[in-house]
Parts: structure tokens; sequence; C-alpha cells
């Protein structure tokens, strides 16, 4: 997997390569628009960090001729403006993800991982947490390495906690993935599938827990002291 | 002094309407002067009236003679000197009713030529005129003999009225109305464009730049006025744009060290400096973040204002501090009592309810909750078990760079003002107040829009 930084300020570029590599993560450095766009239609980067303020343009602009140009590669926006309207802009400009400066190593991997874990993207398609395995194509569950399986709510709750990577996921979002487009809302169904999914995990003896964050919604961790699964583990 | 605004069209209205009707008072006061000496045909036109009106009342007895009615008759009664009346039966020129002794034998036994005619003969204090009418009444035509004294001045009054009555108000009235309302819609008509100057005035905003008062139709001795106005919004969009610019530049300008310091120290072998420097990092950080927010707040660059649901802009607020709330080993909980929608920008609106979350994360002992309620109404409420707020820090808190005294505060001294402005921009107010028992409860009230739906929904237990 290789990345391509695109970053004008020479020591960042430089820390962020250093760092990215011992994570496991080969990239490259371009520091103009020019040379970024020379690097993404020579091809072979599966995720593009795209600074905003370069010394020959915008990397928005770079974005968008990308993407007029139907290059899919995954972009992560970083910028030093937070404000919304950047972001909005960003994003509607067909990034990915928007990150701004300064962030930390960690939260950047977090959203480069999630960002690569998309159907369709370099990352595999499996989620790992704790003994639970996720295969987001074939929405295959395994516990302890046996196939369990779960009702269609259950496994979209599921699937969108693993996704969520411990991070807290909200009642809205969680609802928003267990319901079909036009399926009529009920109350107290979000509880029920998530009670339901919660008593089988257990039962199946999964070393992960949904614990709720009262009033606001839901996250997963592991039970176990599990540490978090290396990027450079994954295939 | 009081500084009422008075209405220009109704000040030039009033005042060239009475204008007008002085000119026009003048005017007839001249014309009269100058009419004066009609006065004499005048007071035979008004003589030769009564004489007609007089024989219009006689009226048959009831021995089959004729007299005036009572009125002319009280009339007769107070006659003075020279005046008199005589009504003869035509055609037998007999006369039939009269009065005043002394006159009307001289009347009667006049020339009949004398007597027919009408006549106006100077007196010393006046005039006697003579009026002859001849009426017909009751099937029977009469000769009417007036003669009436006048004084001088009941002729003056006379030919006034005449005059005022037949010829000055007949022709100069319906001019004075045509002068007011030509007068009243030609200020409407020029004031206009100036009302449209104060509606696109008041349309003018930092959010909307650009916008600027149009000179279409503007009277000249306003257009500078117009021009000025419009030079120093200019001016103001200058300052504004340059203030953004800075904040902008600023933003990139201190993030990007920052950016360099964390991924330097990112590099650092694990260790207790390191961690340190991170932690310092995160305070820097924060800092130039609320910093950079407060100016965006201030010179009300926050972006569009759209329809928006509290209770998942809270639970994403509070999703996201739950890892925080983890690392300092406090508690998070959301209660909904309503799910109010409001007009508002999402992102201040996230940042005033993260500041004051990470607030009361920050002061509430470890191990305790955070208690957040969205509701009733639009309100959202952020409580506390902390230290609270005394009352004299009440008022001072939410001013820019105010420090708790508490050592472990750690902000920039920001948040609060950042929340303020927030809900200034929002039409909205913060409030605190003490939780019973030990603590603060801060609530952000903001206004509700039509389309809030009043059943709350169901809450995880």
């Amino acid at each position: 997997m290789r990345l391509l930084v695109v970053e004008d300020e020479p020591e960042l570029g430089r820390l962020l390569l250093a760092n990215l590599a011992r994570l496991g993560l080969s990239a490259d450095l371009a520091t103009d628009v020019a040379t970024a766009a020379d690097f993404v239609s020579a091809g072979g980067y599966d995720l593009v960090l795209l600074d905003q303020r370069l010394p020959d343009g915008n990397g928005l602009d770079l974005l968008r001729r990308l993407r007029a140009k139907r290059n899919e590669t995954p972009v992560i926006v970083v910028s030093a403006a937070d404000a919304v309207q950047d972001r909005v802009a960003g994003l509607h400009g067909g990034a990915d993800d928007y990150i701004v400066k300064p962030f930390a190593l960690d939260e950047l991997v977090a959203r480069i991982r999630a960002v690569l874990r998309r159907p369709g993207r370099a990352l595999g398609v499996e989620l790992a947490l704790g003994n639970v395995r996720f295969n987001c194509v074939s929405c295959a569950v395994e516990i302890d390495a046996r196939p369990v399986l779960l009702p269609r709510r259950e496994l979209a709750a599921l699937e969108a906690l693993m996704r969520a990577d411990g991070r807290v996921i909200t009642r809205e979002t969680l609802e928003d993935a267990i319901y079909a487009m036009n399926e009529e809302r009920q109350s107290n169904v979000l509880e029920s599938s998530v009670s339901r999914l919660r008593r089988r995990l257990a039962g199946e003896g999964a070393t992960i827990e949904i614990r709720v964050v009262r009033g606001v919604g839901y996250r997963l961790v592991a039970t176990t002291a599990a540490a978090a699964p290396d990027m450079a583990a994954d295939p | 002094m009081t500084h009422r605004a008075f209405s220009l069209e109704r000040q030039l209205l009033l005042r060239l309407s009475a204008i007008f009707l002085g000119s026009f008072l003048l005017f007839g006061v001249v014309y009269l002067f100058l009419i004066k000496n009609d006065a004499q045909f005048h007071a035979l036109e008004e003589v030769g009236e009564r004489a007609a009106s007089i024989g219009q009342h006689i009226h048959r007895t009831a021995d089959g003679g004729f007299t005036f009615n009572a009125a002319t008759r009280r009339m007769m009664a107070r006659q003075t000197r020279g005046a008199g009346i005589a009504a003869i039966a035509l055609p037998s020129n007999r006369l039939v009713a009269g009065s005043s002794a002394g006159l009307l034998p001289a009347l009667l036994n006049s020339p009949a030529d004398a007597v027919l005619n009408s006549r106006i003969s100077l007196v010393e204090d006046g005039l006697t005129v003579r009026t002859v009418q001849t009426v017909h009444h009751d099937g029977q035509a009469f000769r009417i003999i007036l003669q009436m004294p006048m004084s001088r001045e009941q002729i003056e009054i006379l030919g006034l009225t005449d005059e005022f009555t037949q010829e000055i108000i007949p022709c100069f009235l319906p001019a004075l109305t045509l002068a007011i309302l030509v007068t009243w819609l030609t200020l409407r008509r020029r004031l206009r464009p100036l009302r449209r100057a104060s509606a696109e005035a008041a349309r003018v905003s930092v959010d909307a730049p650009g916008q600027r008062v149009g000179t279409d139709e503007i009277a000249s001795e306003v257009l500078p006025l117009i021009h000025a106005v419009n030079q120093a919004l200019a001016r103001l969009e200058a300052d504004v744009a340059a203030q953004r610019r800075f904040a902008a530049n600023a933003a990139h300008e201190l993030r990007t060290p920052l950016a360099v310091l964390r991924a330097r120290v990112e590099g650092l072998p694990p260790g207790e400096a390191r961690q340190f420097l991170e932690r310092d990092i995160d305070r820097m950080s924060r800092a130039v973040a609320q910093m950079l927010l407060t100016a965006r707040v201030q010179s009300r660059q926050v972006g569009e204002m759209a329809p928006l649901a509290l209770v998942p802009l809270v639970r994403e607020v509070l999703a996201d501090l739950v890892p925080l709330a983890d690392q300092t080993r406090r508690q998070l909980m959301l209660e909904v009592i309503s799910q109010p929608v409001v007009r508002g920008n999402e992102a201040a609106l996230n940042s005033a309810v993260r500041n004051l979350v990470e607030n009361a994360l920050r002061f509430t002992p470890p191990g305790d909750c955070v208690r957040v309620q969205v509701g009733p109404g639009a309100t959202i409420t952020v409580e506390d078990h902390g230290p609270g707020v005394s009352d004299e820090d009440k008022a001072r808190i939410f001013q820019p760079f105010w420090r708790a005294e508490a050592p472990h505060a750690g902000g920039a001294g920001l948040g609060l003002a950042i929340v303020s402005g927030v809900m200034a921009l929002h039409d909205g107010r913060v409030t605190v107040e003490d939780v019973p028992g030990g603590g603060a409860r801060f609530v952000l009230s903001l206004t509700l829009t039509a389309d809030t739906r009043p059943m709350p929904r169901p809450v995880p237990a």
C-alpha cells in the first residue's frame, strides 16, 4: 500500500513520512499541485493526503480536476482551516474525509483506515474486534472462528458498531443503519435490536461488549485487553 | 431636546398646504379690496333677493286680504329709519300690505317710474337701497317694493360673502385641492426611492458582502448621503475582509508549526517526556483553535443558518467527547425532554455545546457524571458537580480570557466567551445557575422554529 502526501511545509512532510513509515505505511511526498498531479496521474497510490494551501494553487482544485477525470483515488484533505464552510467545500469537491492541523498521528491513521475500509478500497474488507470478525462483503460473522448467523437488523447494527472502531455511534446513525431506505420507523426497535444483539454476543462467548452512553448512543469495546489491530497487519 | 423622528413627507405636505391656503386667502382679500366698488351692486342684489323672498311668503288672510308672514312682520316691526316695504297686487295696483309710516305715502305718491325702478341713493353713513320685484305667488301677481338702509360695513360684508361664495371659492377651491394633491403625489413619488434605499441598506450584512444602496432615481440632494453610506460600507467590508484574511492566515501560520511540532514529538521514542510534550501541544492547539473560533464568531463569520435539530447535534458532540470523558474518568449522559428544531449554524452551535461539556468534564469531580439535557423547549442544559460559579463571577465568566481560580482549568479562557458569542449570533442566550448540592448548570436558550415536533421520541433506558 502506498500513500501520497501533498504538503508544502517541508519539515511537516518529512516528519509525516517518517511517522507513517514507522507504522509500516510507505508514502511519497509532493510539495506543490503540479508535482502532485504528475504523481497521481502516474497512478499506483491507494490514498492521497492533500494539503489545501500549496505554493502553486489550492489542493481542492487538484481534487476537482482528479474527480473530473474520473480518478477515484481516495483523498483526505488536510487543512489549517476548520470552518465548516471549508469542510463542506472539501467534501463537496470529492474528498473522502477532512482532517484539521494539527492532528494526532493516531487520528490520521484511524481516518486513513476508515477511508480504505470502504467497499472496493485498498484495505481488507474484514473488520475485527476481540474474537469477533465481520466480513463486509459477505456479511459473515465469526465469533472465536465459529460462524454465527444474525438477523438483518442485528447484523446491520454490528457492522455499524464495528466500523465505528470503538467510537461512540449515535442513536440516529445506528437507526439509519438498521432501517432500509424507505422502511417505516418504530419506537423501541433500536433498543430491542441492540439488546438482542448484546445477549447473542454474550451467549456466543464474544470478547466484545456493547456499551450504552445514556441518551447518546452505543459503542463496542473489547472486554479483554486486546490491542487495536495494527494497520500494517491488514492484508 | 427630543429626537423624535419627523416625517419629511408630512411636514412638507402640511407646510405647502398651509402656504397654498394662506396665499389663497391673501389673494381673496386683495381681490376683494380691488372689487370693493362693486359693493353697491351686491347690496342691490341682496335686497332684491330679500324682496323676492318676502313676496313668496305673502298669504291670504281670512277676510280675503293679504298679509306678510310672521318673520317679515317681525322684521317690519324692527325697521329703522328709511326702511319700508309694500306689496301691491297686480294688475289692480292696489296696496295689499305695507309698513313704515311716512315711507309708504312717499313711495306710493312718487311718480310711477320712480317707484317702479330699483335704485340706490347715497346717504351720509351708507346707502338706502330700494328694490322693486314682481313676484307670482298663490295665483296672484304682486309687486314688492322694499327699501332698506344699509351701513357701509353691512354692504362690505355682503360684498365679501357674495364674492367668496359665488366667485372665489368655485374658482380657487379646485385649484387649491389640485395643488395639494399634486404636492402630495410628488412627495410620495420622490420619497419612494428613499424608502427603497432604506430597505436596501437594511439588507446589508457582513455575511452577504457587496450589498450596496442603489442610487436609481435618488434626488441629487440625497445622493451624497447614499454615496457616503456606500463608501462607509465598502470600508467596513474591507475591514471585515482584512480581519477574516488575518484569521485565516493566523490559522495557517499557527497550525502548521503546531502540526510540525506534533509530528516531531510523535516521532520520539515513547516515554514520559513525549507524553508531557503531547499534552502541552494538545493544550496549545486547543488555545489556538479557540482563539481562531473567537475571531470568527466576533466577525460573524460562522456561515449559513439552517433549520437544525438539537438532539442529534448534542448527541454528536457527546459521542465525540466520550473518549475525553473516559480519559478523565468521568461519565456523560443525555436526557431528551423534547426534540427542538432551531434556526442556526451547526458548526457554531456544535462549538458552543462542546465548550460547555468540556468545561463540565474538567470541573466535575472524577467518577462523577456530567448530565446534559435537551429541552424543554429549545434549551440545552449542561450540569456538573464541580465547585460551581460564585455569584460575583456569574456576570464575568462570559468575558474573553476570564479564568477560573482553579489551577487545573487548562483552556485559554475563551470557551465561555465563544459560547456567549455563538448564542448572540443566534439571538439566544447562555445563563449559569447553581446546582443544589454544589455545581454549575449552564443553560443555552434558543428560539424554536415552527417545524419542531412536540412529542419526544423514546429514550434508551
